[in-house]
């Protein structure tokens, strides 16, 4: 764990030096501030709903954006080898990773608590939804960035790994909206794999342990498939 | 100390190393040589524990390279033939994050980057980007990763590809500096680099080992006899016909024949330097030169990789 934590804390200081990384965070910040400012003004109302409803389909652009580099530069200019004859074991060097992603992440998630903070000065916010609201983020971002990382390990060019990325994490916001045509049963099953569903129920201000396991177990999912496929990569 | 045993490594139908078996001592400068394709990185990803092999095992410092492949990483230093670096880093924070991630305390890791920044004549960059580095600032860089935890193995992957001589030969004292405190293996497939630098030389073709040992000795096999270069004050005709009926000769050459004097090359098995100075003075043929002539390690090279 003080391996991943090392290797995060030195990607992350990389991330940190890339341009593109304060580019991708003003984009979301801009958006994010305007969806919670637009409301307040234009409708004299105060919440935050307009601000995080939209949260699954920005981050379906913000994480693999964020993530697409993680493994593909890697592999690109051959640095892979380098970390790989560290002392780290390859399940160090995908949780370091991810920690990365979630620590940057984290960083603009704490920037939007602003937002909430501005509520409590114009209006009478409900705590227990912010509190839900804020674990479904923090829950959404940590499903994405497996994600992203999953694709970023798939291949050496970044664009590609943003596609794939792009795709998976479209792929599950869309499952809410096919259920709606499909048979009562079969629509429930597929409803429980779309981010929606899980992030809606938590954003309510409900905290069911249900949606937390979908947030964990999407990220295990995803990250153990990372490894796989990083440690395949060793043995062609 | 590394021990190689029966190292075998296959891509599909491609047979990259075919078998490998050695040992390097502790304290040797072992050179891999070969030329490109022979297998040589292909093998010391093996060593470091990057690639599993196909077949066959070894034992790097003591540490298997896939039972103890942690252990393995910690007490080599590794410098691949790319060299990859982090561009957006500063060299200082390169080698202060590879410290780090090699679990050195800051208090270790501090004297440790203090002590190699010098010793890899990187002062003058310290403070800037690698990316903004020159390619012999780079290559000096990777080195100073490869020994900042001091290891007791170092293995590197063609350290001086593309530079320039000086850089060349800044990084070949660097490495006989080394040699002095540890167990070098390099893969290089410049001959110079390996006569300079190795205290013993492998030479590999098409991923199996073809010769074994110091440059001298691989010289000596490959020279079964005597080479003379003899030039003469005589046309070639009558001398060649003399020189060719002594005893014990092999092989007699016109290597240049101009303004009455010729240039033989004589090879025998035994040293005939007396016998072809009294036919000489026999026949009244003085003599310009005679050259002892030996075999390079360029020639073993070019005559076990063809």
């Amino acid at each position: 764990m003080k391996s991943s934590l090392t290797l995060a804390r030195k990607e992350l200081a990389i991330m940190l030096n890339t341009p593109a990384t304060y580019v991708i965070s003003v984009v979301f910040m801009l958006i994010t501030g305007w969806l919670f400012v637009s409301p307040l003004f234009q409708v004299n109302q105060s919440t935050l709903d307009t601000f995080f409803r939209p949260l699954p389909l920005i981050f379906t652009f913000l994480v693999p954006a964020l993530t697409m580099r993680s493994f593909a530069e890697e592999f690109k200019t051959g640095t892979i080898e380098y970390l790989s004859t560290l002392p780290l074991e390859d399940h160090d060097i995908v949780l370091g990773k991810y920690l990365a992603a979630m620590g940057l992440l984290g960083l603009l998630i704490a920037f939007t608590l602003v937002f909430p903070v501005v509520l409590f000065f114009v209006g009478r916010p409900d705590p227990g939804q912010l509190v839900g609201v804020y674990v479904s983020i923090v829950g959404l971002a940590s499903f994405f960035s497996a994600i992203g990382l999953f694709a970023s390990v798939t291949t050496r060019n970044q664009v590609v790994a943003f596609i794939i990325g792009f795709f998976i994490c479209f792929l599950f916001f869309l499952l809410n909206r096919v259920a709606d045509f499909m048979p009562g049963l079969l629509a429930n099953f597929v409803r429980g794999f779309s981010v929606d569903e899980h992030f809606d129920a938590l954003a309510r201000g409900v905290l069911d342990t249900r949606d937390l396991l979908y947030w964990a177990t999407g990220t295990i999912f995803f990250l153990t498939a990372c490894l796989s496929v990083m440690q395949s990569k060793k043995w062609r | 100390m590394i021990e190689v045993a029966q190292l075998t490594k296959t891509y599909g139908s491609t047979v990259a190393l075919d078998h490998v078996s050695f040992v390097v001592e502790p304290g040797e400068v072992v050179g891999l040589l070969g030329p490109n394709g022979a297998g040589k990185t292909t093998m010391l990803k093996m060593l470091t524990g990057y690639l599993p092999p196909t077949e066959g095992s070894a034992r790097v410092a003591n540490c298997d390279i896939l039972e103890q492949a942690l252990d393995l990483r910690r007490r080599i230093g590794y410098l691949p033939e790319t060299n990859p670096l982090y561009e957006e880093l500063a060299v200082y924070e390169s080698l202060e994050w590879t410290a780090r991630l090699r679990g050195m305390m800051p208090a270790e890791y501090d004297k440790a980057i203090r002590q190699v920044i010098p010793v890899c004549g990187l002062q003058a960059v310290v403070g800037k980007d690698i990316a903004h580095l020159s390619k012999g600032y780079r290559q000096r860089v990777g080195l100073a990763q490869a020994i900042l935890h001091d290891p007791e193995i170092l293995i590197l992957d063609e350290p001086t590809s593309g530079l320039d001589p000086n850089q060349q030969l800044e990084v070949l004292q660097l490495i006989q500096m080394l040699k002095l405190k540890k167990t070098v293996l390099l893969s290089t497939h410049i001959l110079s680099e390996a006569q300079a630098a190795c205290d013993r030389v492998l030479i590999i073709h098409k991923g199996k080992i073809v010769a074994d040992g110091t440059p001298a000795l691989l010289r000596e096999r490959m020279s079964s006899g005597q080479r003379l270069v003899l030039e003469l004050k005589a046309p070639s005709g009558a001398p060649m016909e003399i020189l060719s009926r002594l005893p014990g000769i092999q092989h007699v050459t016109v290597q240049k024949e101009a303004d009455s004097r010729t240039v033989f090359l004589i090879e025998s098995q035994e040293d005939l330097r007396e016998a072809i100075f009294e036919a000489t003075v026999q026949h009244h043929w003085p003599i310009l030169q005679m050259t002892p002539e030996t075999y390079s390690l360029e020639d073993v090279f070019r005559e076990l990789t063809k």
